[in-house]
């Protein structure tokens, strides 16, 4: 399982939406780096709102590898066209979704991003001196412009970042060993966001504290794009 | 530099856009300015404010739509914005091009001469004696201009100054940058 989970954030760093396809579990290794240490005291959490998920997996596993132990692409590839789907739709009936926007997952998650990229302007930034305003301007932008933040990666998993010009954030998290996905994070926006956010009229784009996008053409359509990446299950 | 940004403007309506009848466009923005009137009681500086407002929010939106379409990164001057506002924004959404003058010496406040309006095709302001001095029949323009502009961080103030449906020479919008917005922080973490 490669896509953990998928977060929308908007210019007043509210979470306006959220979705989580699988739990985030620490299997990988024990030693991790030191940002991650910093993230996996709430990855317990997310295993456990989806233990039930969890334990059903493991299953399949099992039987299907009985009599071998095999690594899990392989057992992927014995899987059946059908058994992928049933899995993606499994994962998919399982993730919970606007669940945890407000929990200090997700604050933290935000926070981390949010400070990364002041740290990747500030660094490239001229000295902070008194600025006219048109200097801001421009500063403001070179730096937007060339440096901005991609993804962040720890031993368990990457966060994929992208920022669009009106403020808002888009994050995937995922299994460290996956490509960039800062182009499809682009092609929501661009996309599933435009479509079925912006355009729908009665759907609001100026999201007070604690709402959320509870679209269901946007979560269907979101939910779709991500599963039909080959990344989803591997 | 400003060529360039002619010519994606030009690209972008001929290969991006889906076009509508612009009678039925105008037409149909008529009869929601007459509309208000009759429901405001043709307190014209209501009817204003009203059509401000819904250029306000399509503005949030139209923003949206114009960085999918244009795929344009941040400007790196209000000249430069003045620009793509012009010739890529008023291009690609209503097929016109208005000339950008009368720039101030802080290069802050510049204004757009709209030579032709497809809002305004048909119209004749009411003689009621209010309409002609109240009515800024186009206002609509600029909410949008407001709404789009204050998303990408652009704090300004758009007003009408002069429109030829009222007997002036030109039909003007003022623009003026008040400020940059900053980023904001995250609840408690000031």
């Amino acid at each position: 399982m490669a896509i953990y989970s998928f977060w929308v954030y908007d210019r007043h760093c509210n979470c306006i939406y959220q979705r989580e396809y699988s739990p985030l579990t620490a299997s990988t290794s024990t030693s991790a780096s030191a940002t991650t240490t910093s993230q996996t005291g709430s990855t317990p959490r997310l295993s456990q709102s989806n233990s039930a998920l969890n334990n059903s997996s493991v299953q399949r596993f099992q039987q299907s590898g009985a009599d071998n132990s095999d690594t899990t692409i392989s057992n992927n590839t014995s899987l059946g066209s059908s058994s992928v789907n049933n899995k993606i739709q499994e994962l998919l009936n399982n993730g919970s979704i606007n669940a945890i926007n407000d929990n200090n997952v997700s604050k933290l998650l935000f926070g981390t991003l949010f400070s990364l990229r002041k740290i990747s302007i500030s660094l490239t930034s001229a000295p902070a001196s008194e600025t006219t305003d048109d200097e801001v301007f421009s500063s403001h932008t070179s730096l937007n412009k060339f440096n901005e933040l991609k993804s962040f990666q720890t031993l368990n998993y990457k966060v994929h970042f992208y920022e669009t010009l009106t403020g808002l954030k888009f994050l995937v998290v995922t299994d460290p060993t996956i490509r960039d996905l800062q182009l499809e994070l682009r092609n929501i926006y661009e996309n599933h966001y435009l479509n079925y956010v912006v355009r729908n009229q009665l759907c609001q784009v100026e999201f007070k504290e604690h709402e959320v996008i509870s679209n269901d053409k946007f979560i269907q359509s979101v939910d779709a794009f991500w599963s039909g990446l080959p990344e989803f299950i591997s | 530099m400003s060529k360039q940004i002619k010519q994606l403007g030009d690209d972008i309506w001929k290969t991006k856009v889906e076009k509508v009848n612009s009678e039925l466009f105008t037409l149909t923005y008529g009869s929601i300015v007459s509309q208000l009137c009759k429901d405001l009681n043709f307190n014209y500086e209501a009817v204003n404010n009203q059509l401000f407002k819904m250029g306000y929010n399509i503005g949030i939106r139209l923003i949206d739509e114009f960085l999918q379409k244009t795929q344009l990164s941040r400007c790196t001057n209000f000249r430069e914005t003045a620009e793509i506002v012009s010739k890529i924004g008023f291009k690609i959404f209503l097929n016109i091009t208005p000339i950008i003058t009368n720039w101030s010496a802080d290069s802050k406040t510049f204004s757009l001469i709209l030579n032709d309006n497809p809002l305004a095709d048909f119209v004749e302001l009411p003689d009621d004696g209010k309409a002609l001095k109240e009515l800024w029949y186009s206002n609509i323009l600029c909410g949008v201009l407001k709404g789009a502009l204050e998303m990408v961080q652009l704090d300004c103030e758009v007003v009408f100054l002069n429109d030829v449906l009222r007997g002036d020479e030109s039909t003007e919008i003022r623009v003026k940058l008040i400020q940059i917005l900053k980023d904001e922080v995250p609840a408690g973490d000031e």
